[in-house]
């Protein structure tokens, strides 16, 4: 109790009557304090940052000192921590989440990425700053930040609140990228030394291997080379210590047999190389795009696909982010 | 009167967990179909942390890109630049000082502890939920958590994202005041992970939540690509420390803990096994560690730029989550032509589609809880 009476000296005063204690403020003084002191911040993380923010809640630093503590729903909570890189296909839900949070709602980006996008603001798939979709209230800097960091990030939103002088701010800086039709990449010639195999004989060859001892799949990628491109298998035969690389060359309508049936882990790695690259698969179980959202145009990790290209024509225009502000 | 049952199929109802759901560590969305409590079909997605790691390396030089790479899985953010350094290494036939190998195998290790930590903590809250009893489980692992970040910041100044690691080195040295400190570490840790072993093996509780829950057999584990902890939980025998061992694992003399049924138990005993087997490594280290150079190279402001020969390489380490490898195809330049990352998490995961059916949404969080995924890891 001591603590409490304390820190409502700071906004009114205290007044001793014959037979009764009064404590007069202003209401909004009042309900600024009360917000201030029970910040519940929604408890969803989106990368390393949200494992600093893991320990800051945890044992040592112990933020239920400040009367934080983590809900799981949106509909709970008032604040939204936003620790970690923000993607595009996550960023319409953080959208959804905060316009599920009821109001008065704060947010803080924690983390280099969260502010600005850090060393993958220029890629494809990443949000450059979570203050393109939601206002932010505190910037917390570091990669990841520090739970002391973390803590003087709430006191100073505390502070904020305490105030009254809640003005999230919003990106408004223009980063339009140059809209680049078509990119012109120097491929390369195929650099493997190794044997090429036809694409129509995988199916074969794969019973051939599986026979052979060869009973667990590494990986499966591809690798964009001038005129075609080169599937690359890898197999291994964990009790030898073998490893087979097998390399197919694909024709130009980049189609060739699934092999999930004899490898039951290839169909998540094929829907990664029919997402990344476009090839696909006959007799694929599902055959969809498995990292970009489904209505995603392009393959990114072909060559003539720029990395900063990407926004076009998917990643939201400054116009949809600007719209979105004009909703809330 | 007549008693009347009311039968109704309800049909297909479908329940939505994640991206935000805390339980699926981290941003991973299961689409459950349910017939009452029971699961019928799974839908996953993932891809809610795809950051285009492989198309950023593409545009970096080679020595820019391990900071990049410590990031993608965050738990163990040292075997993420240890992987990628030890294939550039075997690519180009740099050799590594052996004081430079032991500490990169010491901060590897201490990060396999603190990375099954985190494991077994936010498992505890899967199990037991954040207001029941799961929550002691998480405050105990991240109070000796605390303990290796601390060692780790004394050692390279940062918490987890450690950069100990160039190519043909490391960067910091140890000094006889980490050294005491890691000592202290050992000393502290050895009886508590001991303590927190034999009170979790023999807890009724525990047991009861995860003894015959998600068995995964031999063979859906090899057909799956499954591999770590949740291959040797099913009782393969397969550690590529020991099995194609690589920096100086073959000099060191510790066990691999193996699992017999394949359940959610076997998977987090082998990981608690796991981390007493590390504090031995450890230990090794600090008795054997040579004097000697931190790096072959010249330092990095002054090195030349690494060129590796036209061609590709596979090389895999063992991450605290399984089977790390690096594919990288060099057309000769300073930038990788391509690189592709085989993620452990990646194909563990893929087993939750086949593992899921027919059990109960309870044990859902439970199962997908003893795969550990890292979804920096599954998404890249």
């Amino acid at each position: 109790m001591g603590n409490v009476k304390k820190s409502l000296k700071d906004i009114g005063s205290f007044m001793k009557l014959p037979g009764a204690n009064m404590f007069m403020t202003k209401t909004e003084d009042l309900f600024n304090w009360a917000n201030k002191s029970s910040l519940w911040p929604l408890s969803f993380g989106l990368a390393c940052c949200a494992i600093e923010m893991m320990a800051t809640f945890s044992s040592r630093y112990d933020l239920d000192r400040l009367g934080m503590i983590t809900r799981a729903s949106p509909r709970q909570a008032d604040l939204m921590i936003v620790a970690g890189t923000v993607t595009v296909k996550m960023g319409e839900r953080i959208k959804t989440l905060y316009d599920q949070m009821a109001g008065p709602k704060w947010v803080i980006a924690a983390g280099s990425c969260a502010i600005s996008g850090d060393h993958y603001r220029h890629v494809y798939s990443v949000v450059p700053g979570v203050d393109w979709i939601i206002p932010v209230d505190v910037y917390v800097p570091g990669c990841p930040p520090t739970p002391e960091a973390f803590i003087d990030g709430i006191l100073a939103l505390q502070d904020i609140i305490s105030k009254g002088k809640s003005a999230p701010t919003f990106n408004s800086v223009s980063c339009e990228r140059k809209s680049i039709d078509e990119v012109k990449v120097k491929k390369k010639e195929i650099l493997f030394d190794k044997e090429l195999i036809d694409s129509n004989l995988i199916f074969e060859k794969c019973n051939e291997i599986k026979s052979l001892g060869y009973n667990y799949l590494n990986f499966i990628t591809a690798t964009d080379f001038d005129n075609s491109l080169v599937l690359t298998y890898m197999f291994s035969n964990n009790f030898e210590n073998k490893k087979l690389e097998i390399n197919v060359k694909l024709g130009p309508e980049n189609r060739l047999d699934s092999i999930s049936n004899i490898y039951p882990g290839a169909e998540w790695q094929e829907r990664e190389v029919y997402d990344m690259f476009g090839v696909k698969f006959n007799n694929h179980p599902k055959l969809e795009r498995i990292l970009m959202p489904d209505d995603w145009i392009g393959h990114p990790l072909l060559k003539n696909y720029k990395m900063e290209q990407a926004k076009l024509p998917y990643r939201p225009s400054r116009e949809d982010y600007e719209s979105w502000k004009t909703k809330l | 009167m007549e008693n009347k049952i009311i039968e109704k199929d309800f049909g297909d109802l479908a329940l939505n967990m994640g991206p935000q759901h805390p339980s699926t560590h981290g941003v991973f969305r299961l689409k459950l179909h349910l017939e009452g409590e029971k699961i019928n079909r799974v839908e996953s997605y993932l891809g809610y942390l795809h950051r285009g790691v492989e198309k950023l390396t593409e545009n970096l030089d080679y020595d820019m890109i391990p900071p990049v790479l410590e990031r993608d899985d965050y738990l163990s953010p040292t075997s993420n630049s240890l992987g990628f350094i030890n294939t550039i290494e075997e690519m180009c036939n740099i050799e590594v000082p052996k004081r430079a190998s032991y500490l990169r195998v010491l901060i590897a290790e201490l990060q396999r502890i603190s990375s099954h930590l985190v494991a077994l903590g936010t498992y505890g809250l899967d199990l037991g939920g954040a207001l029941g009893g799961g929550a002691s489980l998480f405050l105990y692992c991240f109070r000796e958590r605390e303990k290796i970040l601390d060692v780790l910041e004394v050692i390279t100044g940062t918490r987890f994202h450690t950069n100990m690691n160039q190519v043909g080195g490391v960067r910091y040295d140890v000094n006889d005041e980490s050294l005491n400190k890691i000592k202290d570490l050992i000393n502290y840790l050895k009886p508590k992970l001991n303590e927190y072993y034999n009170v979790i093996s023999n807890d009724e509780i525990f047991m009861k939540r995860t003894k015959n829950i998600g068995i995964i057999t031999k063979e859906l584990v090899m057909s799956s690509g499954g591999s770590g902890p949740v291959a040797r939980g099913s009782g393969i025998n397969y550690d590529i420390r020991k099995n194609n061992s690589y920096e100086i694992y073959d000099e060191l003399s510790f066990e691999i803990p193996i699992g017999k049924n394949g359940d959610s138990y076997d998977r987090t005993m082998v990981r608690m096994r796991e981390t007493i087997e590390s504090i031995k490594i450890i230990e090794q280290i600090l008795e054997k560690l040579p004097e000697g150079a931190l790096c072959s190279r010249k330092p990095l402001k002054s090195a030349k730029l690494l060129k590796p020969p036209k061609g590709s390489h596979y090389k895999a380490i063992e991450s605290p989550r399984g089977e790390l490898g690096f594919f990288i195809v060099s057309d000769g330049t300073s930038m990788p032509y391509r690189m592709k990352i085989r993620a452990p998490s990646f194909s563990n995961l893929s087993i939750v589609e086949k593992l899921l059916p027919e059990t109960y949404i309870a044990d859902a969080v439970v199962i997908l809880g003893s795969l550990d995924p890292v979804f920096g890891d599954v998404d890249r």
